[in-house]
């Protein structure tokens, strides 16, 4: 297990190195500048140069970048052009929210996949099974920001139930913050909801098709236990990959759904900084999601070998 | 007859259906849906809200904030006239349009508790030409300033620009003499009504009345200025009550919105600006029938009332209908007329047309020029002309319009005033520095130059017009029109209007309790 870990943490090195290389590229290839989205084209040329060389954007390419990686490398990921702040301060401040908008949004999708693909593999076939399929592929299909527009439309601005919009820590009003994460966290669910709930009625349908199952049912165990003691512990593991890929999604990819309610989270932090060329914060917040993937990632193995003793990591 | 004998998990759903109904029937609003009633007047604002400086603000609703924590010597009124504010009145101008002179008032307070003196107001000027984000506008015409007693500065400018006295009360906010420059990103020194109590960059500012206030304690005690990037989101805030001042919503929102007893709203020509400038350096539009073609192409009023529902106002000239320079005459000349543009077609030697590309942004600020792009598409196809449309994010649009990377380029935009700093900006040879004002014309400059001697309008009148015969002459852009601000808030909210300058003012709003 010690030699896997190490393994696993030297490739997030290399991983890491490759995406810092690949975004700061990327960020410098784009068309654009920071300084004129700061002061707007109709500026004195001689203070865009002026605040270019006060931000070091004067200096070549690679010397920015070696000097970037550098101070990366010792966690310092630089100052945002724009917020004037260190990027691992805003993270900090950023990150518990998107957490835990990424939580309730698994949490969502379990609650919904959890017993819609366990049931439609059941009754496979039946109407259920249908029911649970079409909604799937709604749910796969459906473009979240235009879901989350109907979620706000109806259950915030037509019944208001739900505030439509920002973001209470729960920790500072648990039903205030609840409130304001469940219509985000149905959002995001959603697709996820739908992949897991695919993904688990495959292996449901594999899993129950096995010999000890028909052994179970021959020993006259009620369907109730068959289905959810026996089959489903085993269908759950390849379900676990999923859910761990999906969480990592979620926490990579709340961009939209920050934006639409806006939720002063990671992913609207990583928008405005790309709209205004705010390449520190952009590759920090790349550079911190790579390496958050990475990690969700490693933690699936590790828990893949604790449910599932006969696989070794 | 079979009789109807639920078991439990029927009869589980059927509550559950009931209790979904009646909430739904009944108008069931938990409190957690709307936390409000904290004493806050919310606003919510588009742009970002990045810090507190109130000179480094690369957004115009980001304006919302220094007018409420800042003084200046004077300000403009939300109608877009100029009132004295730190300055005791407005400003003795010495006949050449040179020299400025300034009382300033005896009770004014910074938040430090530092009473401002004029040392404070020379400082804040020499502090700007150094640091100020828009040092360079400054840089242009400002010579000197000078302290002339404790209560008394004067300000000596290289060439006349009345319209400094505008520009400042956008981008400028007095300092106490010795604050350092890179500390008021971070805390508020100005001598404004209101102090901030809570910052969290980007997301919410909260501001507290200040007792000491020179010009009186605000009605409202407490002020919360939030950052929701999306129109259609800021509508739906003020639809649930977690915000009671929009600073913008979908243009064919607005009107539907205020008709409801719910809601006010208004409307009012802004500082605003929807033009197509030409690169006028490069073919194709370096010939200016091609120009004139494209002008008389352009059908402004379905643009402005069908597309962006009345939030622009139609002009083929700078100025708004409405306004003081504004002349019927010359607003006919490149009025849509496709023969018109047939015509000059055929001047350009190109009677069946041309090909060009405009330069969008997406997304736009203000409004979406990518729709009126498309219908500007479909009124030049009628006359031959092929617009191919090139979109392109705002960061890199400023970079393309700078390297003159451009044809031409649809956009809407807010500046600081359009007679006082457009006009200067768009064809002075002395604002040199920006690619679309070239190439330019020393007659406009002559003008020019007389119009900014001073702010009366009367005088001013017969010249601005004249500036304007200048650009339609030479066909620098195409005018399409002008940017109305609008807002939309919570019936019962007091002394709120849109202003001219765009950004919110809400020194006098009040929201009875």
């Amino acid at each position: 297990m010690l030699g896997f870990l190490l393994q696993r943490l030297i490739s997030l090195g290399i991983v890491l190195f490759g995406a810092s290389l690949v975004i700061f590229a990327i960020m410098r290839f784009l068309p654009g500048d920071p300084v004129l989205a700061m002061l707007g084209f109709d500026t004195d040329p001689v203070v865009v140069a002026e605040l270019r060389a006060e931000l070091g954007l004067d200096r070549p390419v690679l010397v920015q970048y070696a000097g970037w990686l550098a101070d990366a490398v010792r966690g310092d990921l630089g100052t945002s052009i724009f917020l004037r702040r260190e990027v691992v301060d805003l993270l900090a401040a950023r990150f518990p929210t998107t957490l835990a908008l990424a939580i309730a949004s698994l949490v969502v999708a379990l609650a919904v996949a959890v017993p819609a693909g366990v049931l439609s593999a059941r009754y496979k076939g039946k109407a259920l099974d249908h029911v649970s399929r079409l909604v799937g592929l709604a749910g796969v299909s459906m473009p979240n920001f235009w879901l989350g527009l109907l979620l706000i439309m109806f259950f915030g601005v037509q019944l208001r139930w739900l505030p439509v919009g920002g973001y209470v820590p729960i920790t500072q009003d648990p039903l205030a913050g609840l409130a304001h994460l469940i219509l985000p966290a149905i959002t995001l669910g959603t697709a996820y909801a739908a992949t897991i709930m695919r993904m688990l009625r495959g292996s449901m349908l594999d899993v129950l098709r096995r010999d000890y199952v028909a052994v179970a049912r021959a020993y006259g165990v009620p369907e109730r236990t068959v289905t959810w003691h026996d089959a489903f512990k085993n269908a759950m593991i390849p379900t676990l990959t999923v859910s761990g890929f999906a969480f990592g999604y979620m926490l990579a990819g709340t961009i939209i759904v920050e934006v639409i309610f806006n939720i002063p989270g990671v992913g609207r932090l990583l928008y405005e900084s790309i709209l205004t060329r705010d390449y520190p914060l952009v590759q920090g917040i790349v550079l911190f999601n790579v390496a958050l993937f990475v990690l969700v990632n490693l933690l699936v193995d590790v828990l893949y070998a604790t449910i599932d003793p006969r696989i070794k990591v | 007859m079979q009789r109807f004998a639920p078991n439990r998990r029927t009869a589980l759903k059927l509550a559950g259906a009931g209790a979904f109904g009646l909430a739904t029937g009944l108008g069931w609003r938990p409190a957690f849906a709307n936390p409000r009633g904290d004493g806050f007047l919310t606003a919510s604002i588009l742009g970002a809200l990045p810090h507190l400086h109130p000179w480094d603000y690369s957004n115009h609703d980001f304006g919302a904030l220094p007018i409420l924590t800042y003084s200046n010597l004077v300000y403009t009124a939300p109608d877009g006239s100029l009132h004295p504010e730190v300055a005791k009145a407005m400003p003795e101008i010495s006949a050449d349009g040179l020299v400025y002179t300034f009382d300033l008032r005896d009770d004014v307070v910074f938040a430090t508790g530092k009473k401002l003196t004029a040392e404070d107001v020379a400082y804040s000027f020499e502090l700007y030409l150094e640091r100020g984000r828009r040092r360079g506008d400054f840089r242009a015409f400002m010579e000197s300033v000078t302290i002339e007693d404790t209560y008394r500065v004067s300000f000596q400018l290289e060439r006349p620009w009345s319209g400094w006295l505008m520009y400042l009360t956008k981008y400028m906010g007095l300092l106490p003499a010795g604050t350092e420059h890179d500390s008021i990103y971070d805390t508020i020194v100005g001598s404004g009504p209101y102090m901030v109590t809570r910052f969290e960059p980007d997301v919410v500012i909260e501001l507290e009345a200040k007792s000491d206030y020179y010009m009186g304690e605000a009605l409202q005690k407490k002020i919360r200025l939030v950052r929701i990037a999306d129109g259609a989101t800021q509508l739906a805030n003020l639809q649930t009550g977690q915000v009671d001042i929009i600073g913008t919503c979908p243009p064919k929102d607005f009107a539907p919105t205020v008709a409801l007893p719910e809601y006010e709203g208004a409307m009012i020509p802004s500082a605003g600006i929807f033009y197509a400038p030409f690169n006028r350096q490069a073919a194709p539009f370096d010939n200016v029938h091609l120009r004139r073609a494209v002008a008389s192409a352009i059908d402004r009023e379905f643009i402005c009332n069908e597309l962006y529902y009345g939030v622009v106002t139609p002009s083929t000239l700078p100025a708004a209908p409405q306004e003081y320079w504004y002349d019927e005459e010359l607003a006919k000349v490149h009025a849509y007329d496709p023969d018109r543009a047939r015509f000059h077609l055929r001047e350009a030697g190109m009677p069946n047309g041309f090909r060009f590309t405009a330069t969008i942004p997406v997304p736009s600020a203000y409004i979406e020029a990518q729709e009126a792009a498309i219908i500007m598409q479909a009124n030049l196809a009628e006359v031959g002309i092929d617009m191919r449309i090139r979109q392109m994010d705002f960061s890199s649009m400023y970079a393309a319009a700078q390297n003159g990377d451009f044809e031409c380029f649809p956009h809407p935009s807010m500046q600081p005033s359009i007679e006082d700093y457009l006009l200067a900006q768009s064809y002075m040879c002395i604002a040199g520095k920006q690619y679309m004002s070239q190439p330019c014309n020393p007659a406009y400059d002559e003008v020019m130059a007389e119009v900014y001697l001073d702010n009366d309008q009367e005088r001013r009148r017969p010249l601005l017009i004249e500036a304007t015969r200048k650009l339609v002459e030479d066909c620098t852009s195409v005018w399409i029109g002008r940017l109305n601000t609008y807002h939309i808030w919570r019936t019962g909210i007091e002394n709120f209007e849109p202003s001219y300058m765009y950004a919110m003012d809400l020194r006098k709003t009040h929201q009875p309790s």
